[in-house]
């Protein structure tokens, strides 16, 4: 039984060895790029609504009451005709129906056409009036959004998403892409499978539904309200000072590390769960935590 | 001779006759009085110091200009048209769109180390061959279906992987899911042997 399990782990290393082994090789590489610009008036009320697939989206605002948009499409193979040809089956659409502002991009083949051999990559730079509500889909590629002051959600598939200087309602729905989040005041809402999550400076209320993530929460000195449900997740708090707040913890089959000098009102152990109350009575802002196999860290 | 000549004369003396009419004789008349006047006209001998200069001027000029007919120049123009309709609408289209080209050198990325999923199975069937009976467990069925899940999610990255860029989020994800479907045999093990 010992050697099978030597053989087992041996096997695994290995597994996990090839995973990382690389073999490199130098080529010449064709890039084709189209570039497209454009201007769309915004009047109050009306939405951005932008779906990339294998799309960089960076996202700012702007003092104007225009949505504009700079777009650069890029295709990259050993064989320039192949590049070009690749280049032209990745198509753009931009579109105004009533109030909404859409975008998109997408691969399109023609009767007879094979799928693109090219590497296809879409960067788009878009700057929205402040106010403006954006809708962000993305597959397989990057969304940076900065400074945006009204509403914001985001569904990203294979896709990490970067929020900076935002304020409002924001919305993310996250499957494979990590979650990074700085300067935020607002309403969050964060609901991700395999995605890690880190949020800095953090005023407002905040929501997360996780599964297999790593919650990492820092410098969250002016938190209204903040609820996290994970599964097999590691979450760790780092509030400047972890009296600021009240907790309500409750876990399954995980593991809880605190301040020495955390003294909880209720600390319950039965079998598999565990139930912890600090701060319970007082109007100090909750933090409810709800873990199911995984570990909670309460820093100092 | 001929033979018949006393039939044709008396044919030809009985041919009709047609007077012409005033008018014609006129014309007639018009025209031979001009002719007479034009050989009336004077002569006149250019001076020698003209022929010199006609002379010096086409030698300065070198071969003469081709004569460009009708035609040409109309194609010509035509083509003038074009052109400059060409460079207008690139002008105008380069504002909203515009193709470039560029070089780089730049390494291959290869995926075929990731995509070996056969040491996994390798791993789950030696588990279930040593233990048979650890293969019906509840565990391992889920352990085993949540393996079989993100190796789709892996196969699903990896035809999105590029050729001739880095791929470092998308790596990070294929060694999240290798580490994680490695814990999951690492818990059946435990479980199980």
């Amino acid at each position: 039984m010992y050697k099978l399990k030597q053989y087992i782990t041996a096997l695994l290393i290995m597994i996990f060895l090839t995973g990382l082994q690389k073999t490199m090789a130098q080529v010449k590489v064709h890039v084709m790029s189209r570039k497209i610009n454009k201007s769309i008036n915004w009047k109050p009320g009306m939405t951005f609504w932008l779906t990339g697939e294998r799309a960089e989206i960076f996202c700012a605002t702007h003092q104007k009451n225009t949505i504009d948009f700079e777009i650069e499409i890029i295709s990259k193979n050993e064989d320039r005709k192949t590049a070009e040809a690749d280049l032209d089956k990745m198509k753009l659409v931009d579109q105004v129906s009533g109030k909404k502002v859409s975008l998109r991009n997408y691969v399109e083949l023609n009767r007879g056409e094979s799928k693109p051999e090219s590497d296809l990559k879409v960067i788009y730079h878009v700057k929205v009036p402040e106010n403006c509500k954006v809708f962000i889909s993305n597959y397989f590629g990057k969304t940076r959004v900065i400074a945006l002051k009204s509403s914001l959600t985001i569904n990203s598939k294979f896709s990490p998403v970067k929020l900076q200087n935002i304020a409002g309602n924001i919305t993310i729905n996250s499957n494979f892409g990590d979650i990074s989040i700085d300067s935020i005041y607002g309403t969050v809402t964060l609901q991700t499978t395999r995605s890690d999550i880190s949020i800095r400076n953090f005023s407002g209320l905040l929501d997360i539904h996780s599964d297999y993530a790593t919650i990492l929460l820092s410098k969250i000195n002016n938190l209204t309200k903040a609820a996290i449900h994970a599964d097999k997740s590691n979450i760790n708090l780092n509030t400047g000072d972890y009296n600021r707040y009240s907790y309500f913890i409750s876990t399954t089959d995980s593991k809880i590390i605190k301040p020495d000098k955390m003294h909880p009102d209720i600390f319950k152990e039965e079998k598999t769960k565990t139930q912890l109350h600090f701060n319970a009575k007082t109007n100090k802002p909750q933090i409810t935590i709800e873990l199911n196999m995984g570990i909670i860290t309460i820093e100092n | 001779m001929e033979n018949n000549n006393d039939i044709l004369k008396n044919a030809i003396q009985n041919l009709p006759e047609y007077i012409p009419e005033e008018n014609v004789w006129i014309s007639i008349d018009n025209a031979l009085s001009k002719k007479e006047t034009l050989t009336t006209l004077p002569n006149y001998t250019p001076p020698e110091s003209v022929w010199n200069n006609i002379e010096k001027s086409l030698s300065k000029s070198g071969q003469p200009k081709p004569v460009l007919t009708i035609r040409l120049k109309q194609i010509m123009a035509v083509a003038a048209l074009l052109l400059i309709g060409l460079i207008v609408f690139n002008n105008l289209k380069s504002k909203n769109s515009s193709i470039s080209h560029s070089e780089e050198w730049t390494e291959v990325q290869t995926t075929g180390e990731w995509n070996d999923n056969n040491e996994l199975k390798n791993v789950l069937n030696l588990i279930c061959d040593n233990n048979p009976s650890v293969c019906i467990t509840p565990e391992y069925k889920q352990a085993k279906a949540r393996i079989e899940q993100l190796e789709q999610s892996k196969q699903i990255i990896l035809k999105q992987m590029n050729k001739y860029e880095p791929n470092t989020d998308l790596e990070i994800m294929l060694t999240k899911i290798e580490l994680e479907q490695t814990g999951l045999i690492k818990q059946i093990m435990q479980k199980t042997l």
